[in-house]
């Protein structure tokens, strides 16, 4: 058990080192291939005013002329040990995490994303209880009830839930549910520490309809998913041996059920943690997501860059604790792995 | 040995008792009548063999008799009354009771029958407290422990812990076997037990349900669609037939004197180890000759492909086929901290196959035999030796290479359910093979087919139909038509009949021996049950853990085994005669305690 957990920490440790590289490439080299030149590249990370003497001094602020390995070299220095900027006579310091700097804002990257993460994990892990717990529970009934009114009804709900986008329900629900009948208070964050009740009652809304998308398609998963197992041989067993119908289906048949519904819950929930984009700018909730969006506006490259490689870093992290948790929900695995 | 199980005595009230059960399942079609008034009863302590083959409706009675039809579609009228209770009217509450504690029921797949999420003991403790909810785990621990060494599951202390997948499928059954003893139940109700499991293994399971049964005392009901398998222990035998009993009685008069001409057709079908290859022949050639009609003297209706006789064939020149030396080596993977050690799934093997032969080859699950086959086949590279083909050496040849020989060598393979595919007409499946090799006439191609489907017992105009509208016998006979197409020098069978009822194999081994002599086949048989092996093959090699341990013409095989693994496979080898079971089950019994005293003596050796 101890190499298996080893060895995916180390698998995920080989793919942050991946997934900064092919970054790096993304932003860096790949701008050069398409025939950008270095004064072109040097443009996008000046700010407003586009003078020579600025571009030029972006050029050597970011050693853009240099080879590509000094540059990459650079840019993972920054991330352990912090960078410094000459900017005209001032040094400008981006210190440890230094995930870029941006020189439009004059802020560094890293404690912007930290600022906001309060609001993305916020939303993100409050939809993802909801969405999990709901849509298991309504694909679990709907499994055990096949072809009743409640199967039927909720299964049509849910075709409409996972085809309906969140900027299309999202302003609904804030066009009536808050402004026109006003059942909700209206959405913001309120940090936990200051008001609990008003932290709840500002993220409601977006909980919801975050959740409400993703529990439509949980809840079609785990129904398939629990009618396969309910068909299995060692369901006949378990029957067989005089288990009560519960026992049944909540020992026997729920766990094969949820091992690949934990699978894509870490994938949804690293994607959600990384900028729950349309929820967030729907909402103007000011979280990762929307301050990717803000940046993508203003072409502002080192944000961008910093919040893909923090997104990445959920993704990531949230996979690692899957496959850790797979080993322990399903026995198989540690043999293999 | 009881046999005063018969139901004739009315002394003491059957433990089981059916009354003119009908199971019906609603369909789109109309109303499908599974079983239909299936009357029969069962002695404390007696034993019934229910035969039949798939579709028959056995297994949908056993399931009527643990109540687990309740919340399908199924209907079930009639009386079944187990352990005094009326399964049909009983509360739900009632039935669960029931379950396990009066009536156990061990199923046919040992593979997918544990719950592979939870250790066994976690299964077993499980099913002891719904019973005896006052017990404590330690309790309920212990009495699982006590269950899975009375099954011969060894170190059970340790192995309760284990999960399923850490179990062979011999072991696997015996768990499943001590979770329905875990509760001494009255009745035990087996289920096709042993179809899914090695002869041997299939032999030890049925020692032990035999042993379980006489110690505990349990009434015992063997579902089987093999006559031979419930010979040796059942007292009773009940014969259905599209859901209907067509013959019942002792176990000894329907074996011998069996009345009805479906239970005739069933002893017939089911391969016999003692009929020599020779015999068998002749008896399909007679039949088919009178089949045919007509020319009974002259029984090779094509004439031009006179299949010499064993004898006849020795003096051939070149073999078709020369084995040296192969080995197959896999890499295995060790446990924690472990290194890749190697494992040879084939260690050694040479033979020669000549033109027109056939050469048997029985073994295992594990012994090598698939491996070998698809050494031969160059779907696999042998580690080490040299394969020959028609004098050329294959054994390293690319697969660029290897197509004109994939015309010559075929292979039918064992699962005829998916080994088809689906979304292809059995025309185009069949006819594929030709296209492939360059075939553009379309109608040329379907003549072919069409041709050779009506060799193969089906119709022509079967040609447009998909798999899912044919039964696995006639599946297996569109996958023999598929490796016939091409007019193969070398055709390669893996287990081609071990998926199928007895009566169905029988016809799909008459198919096989009549394409034999109609195409001159040179066949290569790999099965593990060796009766069936006898009655196709020449010559028989015997593999076990890699190696051919015995190799020599079929019945010499058969009838003076050297190896002492082939007569630990013949004592396995079920048989229809209860006495001749019996005495095979002692001589197994005596085998076994052998082997313990030797294995203790070489503990306190060493």
């Amino acid at each position: 058990m101890l190499t298996y957990i080893l060895r995916r920490l180390g698998a995920g440790v080989l793919l942050l080192a991946i997934v900064t590289m092919v970054t790096f490439v993304i932003f860096y080299v790949v701008p050069r291939l398409a025939g950008q030149t270095t004064e072109q590249l040097a443009t996008m990370y000046v700010g407003k005013a586009p003078t020579p003497e600025a571009i030029q001094a972006t050029i050597d602020r970011l050693n853009l002329d240099q080879p590509i390995a000094l540059q990459f070299w650079e840019f993972i220095k920054g991330i352990f040990v912090g960078a410094e900027y000459q900017f005209g006579r001032d040094i400008v310091q981006c210190s440890a995490p230094c995930f870029g700097y941006s020189f439009q804002t004059y802020q560094e990257v890293f404690p912007e994303i930290i600022n906001r993460l309060p609001v993305t994990l916020t939303l993100g892990l409050g939809a993802g209880v909801i969405w999990l717990v709901g849509g298991v529970t309504v694909g679990i009934i709907s499994a055990i009830k096949k072809g009743s009114i409640f199967d039927r009804l909720s299964m049509g709900v849910a075709l409409a839930g996972v085809s309906m986008p969140v900027f299309f329900t999202g302003l609904l629900a804030l066009a009536f549910l808050v402004h026109a009948w006003g059942i909700f208070p209206s959405p913001g964050y309120t940090p936990i520490t200051e008001n609990p009740l008003a932290w709840a009652t500002g993220m409601i809304l977006p909980w919801l309809t975050l959740a409400f998308l993703q529990a439509a398609q949980y809840a079609r998963q785990t129904r398939a998913g629990m009618l396969e197992t309910m068909g299995e041989d060692y369901i006949r067993t378990a029957r067989a041996k005089g288990l009560k119908e519960r026992t049944v289906v909540f020992k026997h048949g729920l766990r094969p059920t949820l091992t690949p519904i934990v699978t894509i819950f870490g994938l949804d929930i690293g994607l959600v943690l990384g900028g729950a984009v349309l929820t967030e700018q729907v909402y103007s909730l000011n979280g990762i997501g929307r301050y990717a969006v803000q940046a993508i506006v203003q072409s502002d490259l080192p944000v961008i860059l910093g919040v893909t490689l923090f997104g990445a870093f959920f993704v990531v992290i949230c996979n690692l604790i899957v496959d850790l948790l797979y080993a322990w929900v399903d026995p198989r695995v540690r043999v293999s792995g | 040995m009881t046999p005063t199980g018969h139901s004739a005595e009315p002394t003491t009230e059957p433990v089981v008792r059916v009354r003119d059960l009908k199971i019906t399942f609603p369909t789109m079609d109309g109303d499908v009548h599974a079983v239909d008034g299936l009357s029969f009863e069962v002695a404390p302590g007696g034993a019934l063999g229910i035969v039949g083959e798939s579709g028959s409706g056995k297994s949908a009675t056993s399931l009527a008799l643990m109540g687990l039809h309740r919340g399908t579609k199924a209907r079930i009228t009639g009386e079944i009354s187990v352990a005094g209770t009326d399964i049909v009217s009983a509360s739900d509450a009632r039935i669960r009771e029931l379950r396990g504690n009066d009536i156990a029921m061990v199923f046919q797949d040992p593979m997918s029958s544990l719950h592979p999420q939870y250790t066994i003991g976690n299964q077993l403790i499980e099913a002891y407290r719904t019973h005896r909810p006052s017990a404590s785990t330690a309790e309920a621990r212990a009495r699982a422990v006590e269950a899975l060494e009375r099954v011969g599951i060894p170190d059970p202390a340790k192995r309760i812990n284990s999960y399923p997948h850490e179990f062979s499928g011999g072991m696997r059954q015996r768990v499943l076997i001590a979770m329905g003893l875990v509760c001494e139940p009255k009745v035990l109700l087996a289920d096709e037990p042993t179809t899914a499991l090695d002869v041997t293994v299939q032999a030890q399971i049925l020692d032990l349900l035999e042993d379980l049964r006489q110690d505990l005392g349990m009434a015992l009901i063997l579902v089987s669609h093999d006559l031979a398998v419930v010979a040796g222990s059942v007292d009773e035998v009940l014969v259905m037939k599209k859901g209907k009993a067509v013959e019942r009685g002792d176990v000894r008069t329907v074996l011998s004197e069996p009345e009805h001409p479906y239970t005739q057709a069933l002893l017939a079908a089911v391969p016999r180890v003692e009929v020599s290859r020779a015999q068998r022949r002749a008896e399909i050639r007679a039949d088919r000759a009178a089949r045919e009609g007509g020319s009974a003297a002259a029984p090779q209706p094509t004439g031009a492909s006179v299949r010499p006789e064993k004898q006849e064939s020795t003096t051939p020149g070149e073999p078709l086929l020369k084995v040296e030396n192969v080995r197959q080596r896999f890499k295995v993977r060790g446990g924690m901290f472990g290194k890749a050690s190697d494992f040879y799934a084939v260690d050694d093997v040479s033979f020669e196959l000549y033109r027109g032969e056939t050469l048997g080859i029985v073994g295992e699950s594990g012994s090598g035999k698939s491996t070998l086959s698809r050494m031969i086949m160059r779907l696999l590279q042998p580690t080490e030796g040299r394969i020959l083909f028609e004098g050329r050496d294959i054994t390293k040849l690319p697969e660029r290479q290897l197509r004109p020989l994939r015309r010559d060598i075929q292979m039918i393979f064992q699962n005829p359910y998916s080994s088809l595919n689906p979304r292809l007409t059995i025309g185009d499946s069949i006819g594929t093979a030709l296209k492939v090799q360059g075939e553009k006439d379309g109608k040329l191609i379907k003549k072919k087919v069409q041709e050779l489907l009506e060799r193969v017992g089906l119709e022509p105009s079967h040609y447009n139909r998909f798999p899912h509208a044919f039964s696995g016998g006639q599946r297996q006979r569109i996958a023999i038509a598929r490796a016939l197409i091409l007019q193969p020098k070398l055709v390669i069978c893996d287990e081609p009949v071990s998926a199928l009822d007895v009566s169905t194999q029988d016809q799909v081994l008459r198919l096989l021996s009549e394409l034999q002599d109609d195409f001159n086949l040179t066949l290569i048989f790999v099965a593990h049950d060796l009766a069936v092996v006898r009655q196709v093959s020449d010559r028989v090699a015997v593999m076990r853990k890699g190696r051919v341990v015995e190799m020599s013409d079929g019945d010499s095989v058969y009838e003076d085994p050297q190896h002492e693994y082939t007569r630990q496979l013949l004592a396995a080898a079920p048989v229809l005669d209860p006495d001749e079971a019996k005495a095979h089950r002692a001589e197994r019994a005596r085998l076994r305690a052998e082997a313990k005293k030797a294995a203790a003596s070489e503990g306190t050796a060493a």
